[in-house]
């Protein structure tokens, strides 16, 4: 099983768009995948269950892989979770606009 | 009928006046009944409850093209997520795993699997997760019902103002297929779901009566003041007179502005000046730059404050960007909360004539905590440089040079957290007391 910490980066969190967009990779592979936050866990490949942890930016989530392929879909999944879920353009503009960011 | 005429006040969620006969829509939530099942009937209930996923998935499926043709996409996002939490294959997976192995009928297992994600979202302090859970109920009882093989009505021959405890989107939208007049909701505020999908379908609607389904019932008359927020059942004929009088007046009003935007906003004799509309919310934006506002006079931001509750610096500063972003390069005056003390404080502060009294900036400057998150939230969105900022109820000289102070220390908080904004931003007063 491999372990993995990432940190939400996207202004809006776990909403819907991005949560569709984690189940639909994670449920590409055949390891189970479990998202644990503040001591609860779901399953990462349920829609329902990765909205129900209400994630928002800041939040640091502990990820889970268990399979076969395990290592492949922690790769590709903690890429996903650093790319802000395609958002980045929003990260430049919350610089603009004046928020904090670490990418400053 | 006259003599029993009643007045009900509640939240205006959607402009406009109706005129006409109830409708009072009672959707029955599903009766469920645990029911031990055989295990040569486990195959049976799999298969009911597979064929109410795919039932639900093609009624969802006309709801989201419908709320799309008449909406837009962004207003029907909502059914999009209902959909695809409709594909949650976990979740499928789970319910068929406790069919077999448990062996009670589908719908007891459904609700019972589900209900546990629904309260949990629901015990969130999250309000977008709040309302997830609404939908995601709202999905399971369309499911139960498809299982039970039962319909809801959402189709009615003559026009109707439809009277319910509370709407789901989907309801509001289905409606919309038949001459609905207006929604009058027991439950819901000026943000809730019936509130904005009303609105975007501009349909009058007053929402929050708390007690409407008690007064109203299906045949009786009523008055839809969705300006006013109130309700007024079995009116005198003299008050519907009055009514129809106001609804021609502003039938007329709006035919005459309709020929006039186009036109530019010029004088006789050519002399230039600008349009600027005022807005209450910031979904209004949208139409004021279609109508022809070249910018935003006055926006309103009482709004946000939702039952009490004023929203922290960040939430405010999402709302007053969006509105900020769109009217771009056009300029926008927001203004600052003016509202009543008695309707933040409700325990707080006491007092006879709160419209004289203690209320728009007098309460910003007695509790610099509210007016300095506003003022932090307004001043980040100012960063395009098309922003200013409006105080309500400015009485004397001495309170302009308060509110500048407030001014600086809110910059000079943003300075050192070097978060960027609008330097040279404008600030102003409205003169409107008379000791002013």
């Amino acid at each position: 099983m491999i372990k993995k910490e990432v940190e939400i980066k996207n202004r809006t969190g776990l909403h819907t768009r991005p949560a569709a967009m984690l189940v639909k990779l994670a449920s590409k592979f055949k390891s189970d995948f479990f998202i644990e936050k503040n001591g609860m866990e779901i399953n990462g490949k349920s829609i329902i269950g990765v909205m129900s942890l209400a994630a928002e930016q800041g939040s640091k989530l502990i990820l889970k892989f268990d399979g076969e392929d395990e290592e492949e879909a922690a790769e590709a999944i903690v890429k996903l979770f650093e790319s802000g879920f395609g958002e980045l353009e929003e990260l430049k503009e919350e610089n603009k606009d004046g928020r904090s960011s670490k990418d400053n | 009928m006259d003599g029993h005429q009643k007045i009900i006040e509640g939240i205006p969620a959607s402009p406009g006046i109706a005129i006409g006969t109830a409708l009072k829509y009672e959707k029955l939530k599903p009766k469920i009944t645990k029911k031990e099942i055989k295990e040569e009937e486990v195959e049976v209930e799999i298969e009911r409850f597979l064929r109410a996923i795919e039932k639900s998935k093609s009624e969802l499926s006309k709801i989201l093209k419908l709320a799309i043709e008449r909406i837009g996409s962004e207003g029907a996002q909502i059914f999009e997520a209902q959909l695809l939490m409709l594909d949650d294959k976990t979740m499928i997976d789970k319910i068929i795993e406790r069919i077999k192995t448990e062996k009670f009928n589908a719908e007891s297992i459904v609700n019972d699997e589900v209900e546990k994600y629904v309260k949990f979202m629901q015990s969130s302090g999250d309000e977008y997760l709040k309302e997830r859970a609404n939908d995601l109920e709202d999905l399971k009882n369309r499911v139960i019902r498809n299982i039970q093989q039962e319909k809801w009505l959402s189709r009615f021959d003559t026009s109707r103002i439809v009277v319910a405890e509370n709407l789901t989107p989907a309801d509001t939208i289905l409606f919309s297929r038949n001459q609905v007049l207006g929604y009058i909701t027991d439950l819901g505020g000026y943000t809730s779901h019936t509130a904005i999908l009303a609105r975007a379908l501009k349909i009058p609607a007053v929402v929050g009566l708390k007690e409407a389904t008690k007064f109203i019932k299906t045949g009786d008359t009523v008055i839809l003041d969705g300006y006013r927020g109130i309700v007024i059942v079995n009116p005198d004929q003299s008050l519907i007179e009055q009514y129809q009088e106001k609804m021609k007046r502003i039938a007329e009003l709006e035919r005459k502005l309709e020929q006039l935007k186009q036109l530019p906003a010029e004088t006789m004799d050519g002399k230039k000046f600008t349009l600027l509309a005022n807005i209450e919310f910031p979904d209004e934006v949208d139409e004021a730059i279609e109508n022809g506002a070249e910018g935003i006079g006055l926006f309103r931001t009482e709004y946000i404050i939702n039952n009490s509750i004023i929203p922290d610096e960040d939430e405010q500063f999402e709302e007053y960007l969006r509105v900020a972003e769109k009217i771009y390069p056009g300029k926008v005056v927001i203004r600052t909360f003016d509202i009543g003390g008695d309707k933040i404080f409700k325990d707080y502060h006491k007092e006879d004539n709160p419209f004289l009294g203690w209320r728009g900036i007098r309460i910003g400057l007695d509790r610099p905590d509210i007016l300095l998150t506003q003022l932090r939230a307004i001043l980040r969105a100012s960063i395009k440089g098309n922003v200013m900022i409006m105080f309500p109820m400015v009485t004397t000289i001495d309170e302009v040079r308060e509110i500048k102070k407030y001014v600086e220390i809110a910059k000079s908080q943003l300075r050192e957290k070097n978060v960027k904004f609008d330097e040279s931003i404008k600030i102003g007063v409205m003169i409107e007391v008379p000791s002013s």
